[in-house]
């Protein structure tokens, strides 16, 4: 059974379709690659899938059921979404990786202790970083790389990537990759938006004003 | 009780030598505002003459039903003035606004003319118009700040609430300091009222009844009175307002709707 699915999918906002017959579907350990200009609906899509933009026409099947029927926090914390500019709350790096963890609907979640997220710090190559630092302080690299370890806490079914590689040199894009490959060994599914091939994908899509253009590769 | 100084119509037109210095001031310096002080003292003349002959009808009539009316005419203008002030015309906001200023205003007009004055009955008008109209009057401005503060955060704060919202927080939680800085917003100003009062100022009302001869340890009386019911309405004001209008900022998704995108 498909994971994830949009059927017809459509966004129109301010009078203009963002986002048009858009079919999308996401098996569980699969990795869909989303490419194409800017502008194109990329980000859009990944909004979208989580209701954080609300279709036109069409809809999305998240396990099997209308996305308009989750609890909307439910949804994003089975497919969570990071950003191409994740924010950090004025805290510390630990305080940020936990802050999700105290939503209502992740509190019976298991909450790591310090070894873990020291652990955890270390997979997504920030293992010199200390966990009482303030977060507002690190890089853009580090701030990213921080808030897929944050997503990763959430122990999500899908993870859905907006440009994770942007701000990374070539060593932490690495690090991002394996994570990513991880994810997806470990019985995840994920869907990255970047301009580079994220590693091994299932499925390519290319995006050009807000329609799937046909596949070169 | 001493009587008062009756000031005769020249006397009022001896006031209006102010005006003549300011309007001066505006052509000398340029300043632009003579239309502006003109309507301005056309207005204060006119709605105040009004509001003293109708309020002299309403105390000869004595009717609840006439105290309540001037009440709710009161609180329309007052959202209507929030309203526009804020801008947001996509939000339709008045109803949230009338809404929450209704109840709030009403519960502590009530209880401050009804239980700690005690007046008989509690909508005796020579009471209840006079406190009503300043806890409408100096809330009005509480909620107007709790929700520009609302609206300004949000638009500034809107990715890191896009954020929150996406790591499953519900909108409540996402916009959590953001609620607190706005009805903090509105309720300062009455905290800091409470800070300079009788030290920096005479406050109006106090002025007033010692003017019109009562006791001023009397009259004290009745602006503590005035100063603590003020800071309740405008914390029952601003977090009723702000509760309510954030409610509109969210789709049935609990996606942000506020700025609306691509507007």
């Amino acid at each position: 059974m498909a994971l994830v699915k949009a059927e017809n999918l459509g966004v129109e906002i301010g009078g203009q379709w963002i986002l048009r017959g858009i079919e999308l579907v996401v098996g569980k350990g699969e990795l869909v690659w989303i490419s194409g200009p800017s502008g194109g609906g990329k980000s859009t899509l990944l909004r979208a899938l989580v209701r954080l933009v609300e279709p036109a026409e069409g809809r999305v099947v998240v396990l099997g059921k209308d996305a308009r029927g989750w609890l909307p926090s439910m949804l994003r914390r089975t497919m969570v979404m990071v950003p191409q500019q994740p924010v950090m709350a004025e805290a510390s790096v630990a305080d940020n990786l936990l802050l999700p963890l105290t939503f209502k609907v992740s509190r019976e979640l298991p909450r790591p202790n310090k070894n873990e997220l020291e652990e955890l710090l270390g997979r997504v190559g920030l293992g010199d970083v200390e966990l009482e630092l303030s977060a507002r302080r690190l890089s853009v690299g580090q701030a990213q790389r921080l808030a897929l370890a944050r997503a990763l806490l959430l122990r999500p079914r899908v993870l859905l990537l907006d440009e994770p590689l942007a701000p990374l040199d070539e060593e932490a894009t690495e690090l991002v990759l394996k994570l990513v490959r991880d994810f997806i060994s470990a019985g995840g599914s994920a869907v990255v938006v970047s301009h580079q091939p994220p590693g091994a994908y299932t499925t390519h899509l290319q995006l050009n004003r807000g329609r799937i253009r046909p596949q070169e590769d | 009780m001493a009587s008062v100084p009756v000031i005769a119509p020249w006397q009022l037109g001896v006031a209006l030598v102010f005006i003549a210095g300011a309007g001066a001031a505006s052509v000398w310096l340029k300043l632009g505002l003579g239309k502006q002080l003109l309507v301005g003292v056309v207005r204060t003349f006119l709605q105040l003459f009004l509001l003293g002959y109708a309020l002299v009808y309403i105390f000869r009539v004595n009717s609840p039903w006439l105290v309540v009316g001037g009440f709710l005419v009161m609180v329309v203008f007052a959202a209507r003035i929030v309203s526009g002030r804020l801008n947001a015309p996509q939000l339709r906001v008045f109803n949230p606004i009338f809404l929450s200023m209704l109840l709030s205003y009403g519960v502590i007009s009530y209880l401050v003319v009804g239980v700690v004055v005690g007046a008989q009955p509690w909508w005796n008008p020579k009471f209840f118009l006079p406190l009503a109209g300043m806890v409408v009057g100096n809330s009005m401005n509480a909620i107007a700040l709790a929700l520009e503060r609302l609206l300004g955060e949000v638009e500034n704060r809107r990715a890191e609430i896009e954020c929150w919202l996406m790591l499953g927080a519900e909108p409540t939680e996402a916009t959590a300091s953001i609620f607190a800085a706005s009805v903090r917003a509105g309720m300062i100003p009455s905290i800091n009222a409470m800070m300079g009062v009788g030290v920096v100022f005479i406050p109006g009302m106090m002025s007033g009844q010692i003017l019109a001869g009562v006791d001023p340890t009397l009259a004290i009386r009745y602006q503590i009175v005035v100063m603590l019911m003020l800071v309740g309405s405008t914390t029952l004001g601003s977090t009723m307002g702000v509760w309510l209008i954030r409610r509109r900022l969210f789709g049935p998704g609990w996606q942000l709707l506020w700025p609306r995108e691509g507007a």
